[in-house]
């Protein structure tokens, strides 16, 4: 029994490092593209959308409050907001497709999306 | 019977000690999640000596508790999601025979469910289900937290049976650890 169990917990733990290695291994392999856009969505809907190319400042108001959205040099990311926990204003810049930066409080979802990647699969009403 | 209500009263209060030390620990990575997860250990522990009624009730307890003293209701909703999942998980991993599951895997699946029911509930609220980001990085976190979680809890469980502090009759849940 207990060779069993050692074996069986090994293999689980293995699987549970190897299939998000992988995972991350295949997703970095698409690399920063000037292509990408910068999607901005509050509570499902999209506030705004623009191209990662262009050094940009923008404020994204939301009913709980507003985030300070920084585009420079191909990289997003929030200098402030007024949340609460100010996860969204530590998470480090972004810049590949995929990536995203979330502020809960406020229901924003910053997000690099490819330009012709159809992202209406977020659930909007 | 009261003999358990005590000691779980008890538990939770070790748990919201760990929570409360686990906040003064300089926040580490800025990923959203990643966090040491030590209430866990008492939570596991709970589920192995105390039996499963038990456990719901601390991880019930601790939750809601945490939320309430350390002024985070907001996020509660997250913390319940994430708790809830995890100790069903592992509830349900300590009832399953074969395949025979160790402390230190029950550990880990409810580490990592943990981050997945705090993830579901954030892209619910957030009305963006787009998680896929977020997933590989909270299941790594949740196997490294797991792993120190249930390797804490196994050598505390055994050394409570050596110094006769409590006692097991089940010989699975022995094979367990």
């Amino acid at each position: 029994m207990k060779k069993r169990r050692l074996f069986n917990d090994t293999i689980l733990i293995a699987l549970l490092i190897l299939i998000p290695v992988a995972m991350l291994i295949l997703s970095n392999t698409g690399e920063n593209n000037p292509d990408g856009t910068v999607l901005i969505t509050v509570d499902g809907e999209i506030f705004e959308r623009l191209p990662l190319a262009d050094n940009a400042e923008i404020t994204v108001v939301t009913n709980a409050g507003n985030n300070y959205v920084i585009i420079r040099n191909g990289e997003v990311w929030v200098s402030d907001a007024d949340c609460p926990n100010k996860t969204c204003v530590n998470h480090r810049a972004i810049s590949k497709a995929g990536e995203q930066i979330v502020c809960l409080p406020h229901k924003m979802v910053l997000e690099i999306v490819d330009k012709d990647d159809k992202d209406i699969d977020s659930l909007s009403q | 019977m009261i003999k358990k209500m005590a000691i779980s009263g008890i538990f939770i209060s070790m748990a919201l000690v760990l929570s409360f030390f686990e906040g003064m620990l300089p926040v580490n990575f800025g990923i959203p999640g990643v966090k040491l997860g030590l209430t866990n250990i008492v939570s596991l522990t709970a589920l192995f000596i105390l039996g499963p009624v038990s456990a719901i009730t601390i991880q019930l307890g601790r939750v809601i508790l945490a939320a309430l003293m350390f002024g985070n209701m907001a996020g509660l909703v997250y913390s319940l999601a994430g708790g809830l999942l995890s100790i069903f998980t592992m509830i349900l991993l300590y009832n399953i025979r074969r395949p025979l599951f160790g402390i230190v895997a029950i550990s880990v699946l409810g580490a990592v469910f943990h981050n997945i029911g705090q993830i579901a509930a954030a892209a619910i609220i957030v009305s963006d289900l787009r998680i896929s980001y977020y997933l590989p990085i909270l299941v790594l976190s949740g196997v490294a937290s797991g792993i120190f979680v249930g390797l804490v809890c196994k050598y505390l469980i055994k050394g409570m049976l050596r110094a006769k502090y409590i006692h097991i009759s089940n010989p699975i849940t022995l094979d367990r650890l």
